[in-house]
């Protein structure tokens, strides 16, 4: 252990000063919960600029609800249900996104175009046509490393409904890469 | 359990995950994210200074209600104290004006003990019709 973490304030004492209205205990909290707080959001409305609205949203609304967050609980699931729920009602707004739009937007994301090899071309059109919820249920587990429990309770369905949506998911991406993976 | 149901539990190859991550990562790299938690902590305090003047609106608008009640009470105090200080004019320009009876002047001797009634009436009227 560091001079340094030994000496940071644990989650519960940052959390607890921020209900007091210690904004610089609040910003301690965002550096420690943003990258997964853009993975939640990220893997639900998949465009990059949306999921940092959504991000930047959750955030303030959980910044404003924090005299109703009970302190024996975590901060982090219980952030993550509100950017759920901020990167869902962005999705809401968003469906009129056709799924070109979508896949655009995925495509994107390569830092590089030179790069995109086709694996990522296809994954990339693969994930935009799975249904929402298992493409979020995917990415959240299979590349942002999400446990099941915590996947359910930022999306807000039961434990076992994540598992079987990861099924479900992974089945119908190894059948949409099946002739690239016979390569 | 069948050969299918153990496939589905196998995690996706690790160069379609590194895929995945490759499509997933925002842009700008380490960097981004001292980004994100700036503009972010720019909105929670937008959103502070938001509720700061909702707060003193609100004070604003109970400091009105009470300055209205004020003004309300002053007037209202002012009208009864007005009224009472012409109750009181009244009631001293009552007693300081003679009445009728006051301002007869009766005639020494006009009356005496050794008249009768009848006489000092008859005395009274004679004053009066004059």
């Amino acid at each position: 252990m560091t001079d340094q973490s030994r000496n940071a304030p644990d989650e519960r004492t940052l959390t607890a000063a921020a209900q007091k209205g210690d904004q610089a205990a609040f910003g301690m909290l965002v550096r420690l919960h943003s990258k997964r707080a853009y993975a939640v959001a990220r893997a639900i409305v998949t465009v990059h600029e949306d999921a940092e609205d959504a991000v930047q949203e959750a955030f303030v609304r959980a910044y404003e609800a924090l005299d109703r967050f009970n302190l024996d609980q975590a901060f982090g699931p219980w952030l993550n249900r509100i950017v759920a729920n901020a990167a869902l009602d962005l999705a809401r707004r968003r469906k009129v996104r056709t799924t070109d739009e979508l896949h655009e937007s995925l495509a994107g994301t390569f830092r590089d175009p030179g790069e995109a090899d086709e694996l990522r071309r296809r994954l990339a059109d693969a994930l935009t046509k799975l249904p929402e919820r298992m493409r979020s249920v995917l990415v959240l587990h299979d590349i942002e490393g999400f446990a099941h429990s915590e996947i359910g309770t930022a999306l807000g369905i039961p434990e076992g409904t994540a598992r079987s949506d990861l099924h479900h998911a992974r089945q119908r991406l190894r059948g949409m890469l099946r002739d690239l993976r016979n390569d | 359990m069948t050969n299918n149901e153990i496939r589905l539990e196998e995690p996706l190859p690790e160069d379609v995950i590194a895929a995945g991550r490759d499509i997933y990562a925002p842009p700008g790299g380490g960097a981004y994210w001292s980004i994100l938690e700036s503009r972010i902590m720019a909105r929670i305090s937008d959103s502070s200074a938001g509720r700061w003047w909702m707060v003193v609106g609100g004070w604003a608008r109970s400091g009105l209600v009470a300055a209205a009640a004020i003004i309300v009470a002053t007037i209202v105090g002012a009208l009864l104290l007005q009224a009472h200080n012409q109750d009181a004019r009244t009631a001293y320009d009552s007693l300081s004006q003679p009445t009728v009876t006051e301002s007869l002047t009766v005639p020494e001797g006009a009356l005496s003990e050794r008249d009768g009634p009848n006489t000092r009436d008859a005395t009274f009227r004679d004053v009066i019709s004059h």
